[in-house]
């Protein structure tokens, strides 16, 4: 069964070779969408906004990220949660929490709890990479919208892959900004989307300055990510990314 | 003493009918109190088992060995190697009817949609047939085959709240022992059904799976261990204490201290409600035989007068007491018997499954009527009821003989 | 022959409240065997309290009684009531008789507390009951009988164990005439066939008639105590 599997992949992906020989590899398209929007190192200040049907909020946070694995949120905005803190370093992630001023390793159980009530979980910021290392990736369509070419890119889990979708679909312009990202559940149904809503420059490069999450099971509720600032591989100093700077900040 | 008896107890009973509807409504109070004693004692009992059974045949089993921090901390760092040498010997002793070893960590579950705290545990299929109820609960799909199934079982209410279902892939995480984060994609190979706890809580795994999705050779988390219908289970855990002392080897009763809690409490409840129904009942016989023995003190009057002494008619009225009390425990007896006949396949508790499950039980009772219990407590309301009408017994022995002279 | 009743100055005095209410004021009386005795007087005069002395029911203030030789004032309870079984027979007035029990049940009850064997007892209760002129009715409960009929099984069942004395009380007084008269008479005839000793209460001249020794009493004392021939029975 297994074995039947494995040549129908490879039967697969020799055919698209075969048939789509001069279009670009869908592999390189996506590493270079992800180096794009995340750069060898950034700098970034964001706005958060969770949209509930009875309520929503405002969140800002600088944003700094080294590398592929390490990245820290500090938020800044509104006042009662200004300073709380969360430092990602490869596979672990802390938080900080001023009122109790006490840095917490978060617990596997805690990993998939929605981050500071949006509609992310720690698991989303943690993870970012499962979708080029955990998925095959396949070039499914090539259309032209609004003068760029635009990839869609269908990525099916590993087998044994520990991730829950069914697959992901991803829409990448030709200057690599991503402009839409749909989890479809193990059905093939679409369970959540996150769409760029606008794409200005930011920095040295074109960027997806508002994106929003819609959980596709609650269409009321959606969280929307604004980058005003934004820096691409500058120096961003190493003392950050650790406990003690998570604590007790130096800037 | 006999020929008294025999004098007597034709008159005690003819006594009895002189006021049929006294007698009867006296009746109906020791009837009623009798069957709601015993009916009590047996849903207690069915109860008491029930949970028992509930807890012991989930996943408990008569026994356990863990680590000995584990059940103070059970996660994978307290883990244990697996048994060799004398606790081995002495878990294969014929005393131990079966044992089964268990990977067993706190987890999270992730559907595409939801996300649930649980307890992952790998278990050896065969094993887990014989010490638990759950392998043939599985309703959707099929249980572990063996140890080195990749497959998942998971509780079908779980499943609904996860959004999932049977084929599906679920990711569980853990913490592994090297301490990092264990994630593990799984397939749904079935979905148990039974008590809403267990659905919610457990999932599992081959014992193998387990093992190299964390990391831990073959160390396990838990022995779980049945005994022999006639050994000791004290015996046994004092011998498994003996052959592993540093390892921590609880009965059940330590385990799960709320099924044992009920065993323990239940003859207090039933005391409790013997007593209560008891108060009841001796106000009703009380006050029926003195409105009895008031009614008659002119005939207590009489045969003293006859030559009857004062201790014979105390013995009379007691035979009366004795006779009505009787008949009383009789037909609550009987009573109860016609209760339990319908739910002599079992009670469905299904409408008050949540409430019920709450006190550890299970969904079905199953009302068992011990004919010892049955016999004590009836004696004991019987033997208790004379000792109420005592009182108005001695009322009639003290009745002047003068009396009887009276005029009308 | 001697008396099988013995009194020697029997006084009663009834405490009511505050006030001690003398009912006999020393009587001395002997029974003799064989004595057909009617004990007359108004109502209120002592005749039911004299013999519910005699008869152990109650016991004196002062003075002496013995039954059949016995001393009784001072008897343990238990004792006394063997003495009443053995020896003496109560009729009341009314309600004489274990109302759960027929005719023959309530003069066998006697019987059996006497310990008698069942062949005695049988062959006893049917003679007793055929004495007072029963038969045929020894299964009716007392509901079903008649007030005469009822006295009579009293009667029966008093003389059941042989005693040495029968005590009645105002026997008569809620009988007609008629169930009066014959009532009289098969005492009366009792006491001559079988010589069993009578002692009545009564204030009913009829019985008085048949009496052969009428003691009559006033204010707690005898007034008269005279032997006659009686009135042979119609």
């Amino acid at each position: 069964m297994r074995l039947t599997l494995s040549i129908g992949v490879i039967a697969a992906c020799t055919l698209v070779q075969v048939f789509a020989a001069p279009a670009p590899d869908a592999d390189a398209i996506l590493k270079h969408s992800y180096d794009n929007y995340r750069a060898s190192s950034s700098e970034t200040t964001v706005a958060m906004t969770v949209h509930r049907p009875d309520w929503e909020r405002h969140l800002e946070m600088k944003a700094w990220t080294r590398g592929e694995d390490d990245a820290l949120v500090r938020f800044i905005a509104p006042a009662k949660d200004a300073g709380n803190a969360t430092l990602k370093l490869d596979r672990d992630t802390w938080v900080f929490n001023p009122k109790l001023n006490q840095v917490i390793k978060l617990p596997a159980s805690m990993m998939t709890q929605s981050w500071m009530g949006s509609d992310f979980s720690y698991n989303d910021l943690a993870k970012s990479e499962d979708i080029i290392t955990e998925y095959t990736h396949k070039l499914t369509a090539t259309e032209q919208s609004l003068g760029h070419t635009v990839w869609t890119i269908e990525a099916t889990p590993k087998p044994g892959a520990p991730v829950v979708w069914g697959k992901v679909t991803l829409k990448i312009r030709d200057d690599y900004v991503m402009i839409e990202e749909t989890f479809f559940d193990q059905d093939m149904k679409p369970a959540r989307r996150m769409q760029a809503d606008k794409i200005a420059t930011l920095g040295d490069r074109p960027y997806p300055v508002t994106m929003t999450m819609h959980p596709l099971d609650s269409p009321s509720q959606w969280t929307r990510i604004d980058t005003s600032e934004g820096r691409f591989n500058v120096n961003v100093p190493d003392y950050l990314f650790t406990l003690s700077n998570l604590q007790n900040p130096r800037q | 003493m006999m020929s008294r008896f025999m004098l007597l107890a034709p008159v005690a009973w003819r006594n009895l009918w002189r006021n049929p509807r006294r007698t009867l409504i006296t009746l109906l109070v020791v009837a009623i109190g009798v069957w709601s004693i015993l009916v009590f004692d047996v849903i207690l009992n069915a109860w008491v088992t029930s949970s028992r059974e509930a807890s012991l045949r989930l996943l408990t089993g008569e026994g356990q060995i863990h680590a000995t921090s584990y059940l103070d901390d059970p996660n994978v760092a307290h883990r244990m190697s697996e048994p060799e040498g004398r606790l081995l010997r002495a878990l294969n002793s014929p005393v131990v009817s079966a044992w089964v070893r268990r990977v067993r960590v706190p987890a999270v579950i992730q559907s595409e949609y939801r996300t649930r705290a649980v307890t992952f545990l790998g278990v050896e299929p065969p094993g887990e047939r014989i010490v638990s109820d759950l392998p043939s609960q599985v309703v959707v799909g099929h249980y572990l085959r063996d140890s080195d199934d990749i497959g998942i079982v998971i509780g079908r209410d779980l499943a609904e709240k996860l959004k999932t279902r049977l084929g599906k892939r679920v990711i569980v995480m853990a913490q592994a022992a090297d301490g990092h984060l264990a994630e593990r994609s799984f397939t749904i190979a079935g979905l148990f059904d039974g008590s809403q706890a267990a659905q919610d809580e457990f999932v599992f795994t081959g014992l193998h799976t387990a093992q190299s999705a964390l990391g831990i050779g073959h160390d396990i988390s838990e022995i779980s261990f049945d005994t022999a219908p006639a050994a000791s289970l004290n015996d046994i855990v004092s011998a498994l204490k003996h052959a592993a002392p540093s390892r921590g080897i609880e009965p059940w009763t330590a385990l799960s201290p709320l099924a044992y809690a009920m065993e323990s409490f239940s003859q207090s409840y039933i005391a409790m409600w013997l007593a209560i129904m008891f108060v009841l009942m001796a106000i009703g016989i009380i006050n029926t035989q003195l409105m009895a023995v008031f009614e008659r003190t002119r005939e207590f009057g009489l045969l003293q007068a006859l030559g009857m002494r004062p201790g014979m008619i105390l013995f009379q009225v007691t035979l009366e007491s004795a006779l009505l009390v009787g008949i009383g425990v009789l037909v609550g007896v009987l009573l109860m018997l016609i209760t339990l006949v319908p739910f002599r396949h079992g009670l469905d508790l299904g409408f008050l499954a949540a409430g019920a499950e709450m006190f550890g039980a299970g969904r079905v009772l199953y009302p068992h009527l011990d004919p010892g219990d049955a016999v004590r407590y009836s004696l004991i309301v019987w033997a208790l009821g004379i000792g109420a009408a005592l009182w108005p017994a001695r009322m009639a022995a003290k009745a002047d003989p003068i009396v009887a002279m009276a005029e009308s | 022959m001697g008396a099988i009743i013995r009194c020697r100055g029997v006084e009663k005095i009834y405490r009511q409240g505050a006030v001690d209410v003398p009912a006999l004021r020393g009587i001395d009386l002997d029974i003799e065997s064989g004595d057909f005795a009617t004990l007359a007087g108004p109502s209120g005069s002592g005749k039911t309290t004299l013999l519910s002395l005699i008869g152990g029911l109650d016991r004196p203030t002062a003075g002496e009684i013995s039954v059949d030789g016995e001393p009784i004032v001072k008897m343990e309870k238990n004792r006394l009531a063997d003495l009443r079984l053995h020896k003496i027979g109560f009729v009341f007035q009314a309600y004489s008789l274990i109302p759960v029990l027929s005719a023959a049940e309530n003069v066998e009850f006697i019987l059996r507390l006497l310990d008698l064997p069942m062949h005695e007892r049988e062959a006893r209760c049917k003679e007793v009951l055929r004495e007072v002129g029963l038969e045929g009715l020894e299964k009716r409960r007392p509901s079903r009988l008649s007030g005469g009929q009822q006295q009579r099984v009293a009667v029966a069942r008093a003389l059941g164990p042989k005693p040495a004395i029968v005590l009645a009380d105002e026997p008569t007084a809620n009988l007609d005439s008629k169930n009066a008269e014959e009532l009289i008479a098969l005492m009366a005839h009792l006491n001559a066939t079988s010589g069993i000793t009578f002692l009545i209460a009564t204030h009913d001249s009829r019985v008085m008639a048949h009496s052969r020794r009428r003691i009559e009493m006033m204010d707690g004392k005898i007034t008269a105590d005279e032997r006659q021939d009686a009135t042979v029975a119609a």
